[in-house]
């Protein structure tokens, strides 16, 4: 094995900018395994992920004469690949994608019917058996990464916050906003006893 | 049954968000409401159902392809380095006249460097002169039509009404002065498409800028898939920053890039918000 392996990410991502030819690539099997769960996490999709992994290492090789040290190399790649997949997330709200592998067939349609009635309708969405990530792509794209960081890959909150670059609070109200959107279409996919209805036939004044 | 918090109050007392006086209130009603108190259980449910679905290893075809234009970015990198040094990228430092309230940089720019300064404020009044109504029905509503942002800007100065279809691909420039943070963004950028008096012209843009503002907007809008049409060249947290703007429906997406913009959205966003039109 050659010293370079071992060395630090920060020593790696400056031997890269001046011209090191190895580094970065260690950098990449280093930190891929991650970010490719982060990745996928974001957006749900196979080729999509792939991609943007590919776009932000790419981008992370042009811009390592940037990096200012200031944070983390963990952190910053992983708040490039973030940074891929809400492009990538944005575009697809904007214009949804064309089916065409086989294996994202269950998901695009998923998202169809979660999306096309406007406002999400419980009844509907439990019967179109919406995936986790069909429901994911209900939420607004800062919280989805919020909660897809925190609940789904276990980063503490102030990990988050400096990946998405944003302060704790904020990391913390988008997950809250999040999860209650969420509510009515995963809480029973873990306690079917509980119909999903139980929160929204109430009330529901916001005291605020 | 008016006193049940919502969902959202509850994630919020979840998360020990909520102003003193009201979890206070939420806590008292949790005592005795058994509906509220389950609902509080299943929000924890969701991070658990979140949390259950399994991390995806990564496959071998996609880290082989990762390996492969790794490779292949290291080979042109020496290519280039061997060859002609590392020359900078990117285009000229712009020059900003001053003077003009709002220097709409595109046209400025498209005539030389050398454009007078009474034409300037001129080009400047076209842009100023209907206010924020203007600003957003002019520069931002018209965007998708085939026809081009320019055709509005020509409607309310119907003097200039040369035929302008670069203008349709370019933003407006503005500097509205406002010293963006990320606390508030949303609210800041609502207010400078909302604004319906004249910018102040901005700090000014750095020596060692490698795009200018409207390179910037437009090599990010592509690489995006979208069109931005106003940027304020203002700061954000204290630092010089671009805020640039594209309009999507209803809403507006707002991008916060540094000024020392490459053109690489994975790289340059510092942060993004999304608003209402005005």
């Amino acid at each position: 094995m050659e010293a370079v392996h071992e060395l630090p990410d920060k020593e790696l991502l400056e031997r890269h900018a001046q011209g090191d030819e190895q580094a970065f690539a260690v950098l990449v099997k280093r930190h891929r395994e991650r970010l490719w769960a982060v990745a996928m996490r974001m957006t749900g999709d196979r080729e999509e992920a792939s991609d943007a992994l590919q776009d932000a290492f790419l981008s992370a090789f042009r811009a390592a004469d940037r990096f200012r040290g200031e944070s983390q190399v963990t952190t910053w790649l992983h708040r490039i690949v973030v940074n891929a997949c809400h492009d990538r997330l944005r575009r697809r709200k904007v214009r949804p994608a064309t089916p065409t592998e086989d294996d994202t067939l269950d998901v695009l349609s998923n998202e169809r019917l979660g999306r096309s009635g406007g406002a999400p309708d419980h009844a509907s969405q439990t019967e179109a058996r919406l995936d986790v990530h069909a429901a994911l792509d209900t939420l607004p794209l800062d919280q989805r990464m919020a909660l897809t960081l925190v609940d789904m890959l276990g980063y503490r909150v102030e990990e988050a916050a400096r990946i998405l670059d944003v302060a704790t609070g904020t990391v913390k109200s988008r997950c809250a906003r999040g999860r209650a959107k969420l509510l009515p279409s995963l809480a029973h996919l873990r306690n079917p006893h509980h119909p999903p209805d139980v929160t929204s036939g109430r009330g529901g004044a916001n005291p605020s | 049954m008016t006193s049940h918090p919502d969902v959202e109050a509850l994630a919020f007392f979840a998360e020990e968000l909520l102003e003193p006086a009201e979890e206070r209130t939420v806590a008292d009603h949790l005592q005795t409401c058994t509906a509220c108190a389950t609902a509080l259980d299943e929000l924890s449910e969701v991070s658990r159902a979140l949390a259950d679905v399994p991390l995806p290893s990564l496959p071998q075809d996609v880290a082989d392809l990762l390996d492969q234009r790794v490779a292949t970015a290291v080979r042109e990198r020496s290519a280039q380095r061997t060859e002609e040094g590392r020359a900078p990228a990117g285009p000229p430092p712009a020059e900003r006249p001053g003077g003009a309230t709002v220097v709409p940089i595109s046209r400025a720019r498209r005539r030389g460097f050398h454009m007078p300064g009474l034409l300037l404020v001129a080009a400047a009044a076209v842009v100023v002169g209907g206010g924020g109504a203007m600003l957003y029905n002019g520069v931002l509503a018209d965007r998708g039509a085939e026809t081009g942002a320019a055709a509005p800007l020509m409607e309310s100065s119907p003097e200039h009404s040369e035929p302008d279809t670069a203008q349709s691909y370019r933003p407006v420039v503005v500097g509205s002065g406002t010293a963006y943070t990320e606390a508030g963004l949303a609210d800041q950028a609502a207010e400078v498409l909302a604004a319906g008096t004249a910018f102040e012209q901005g700090p000014g843009i750095q020596e060692n800028t490698r795009y200018s503002p409207e390179g910037c907007a437009a090599a990010l809008g592509e690489q995006l898939g979208t069109r931005f049409t106003l940027v304020d060249d203002a700061g954000y947290e204290g630092a010089p920053a671009w805020v640039l703007f594209a309009p999507e429906g209803e809403k507006v997406d707002v991008y916060v890039v540094g000024t020392d913009c490459t053109g690489d959205a994975n790289t340059d966003v510092l942060a993004f918000e999304t608003v209402e039109a005005p």
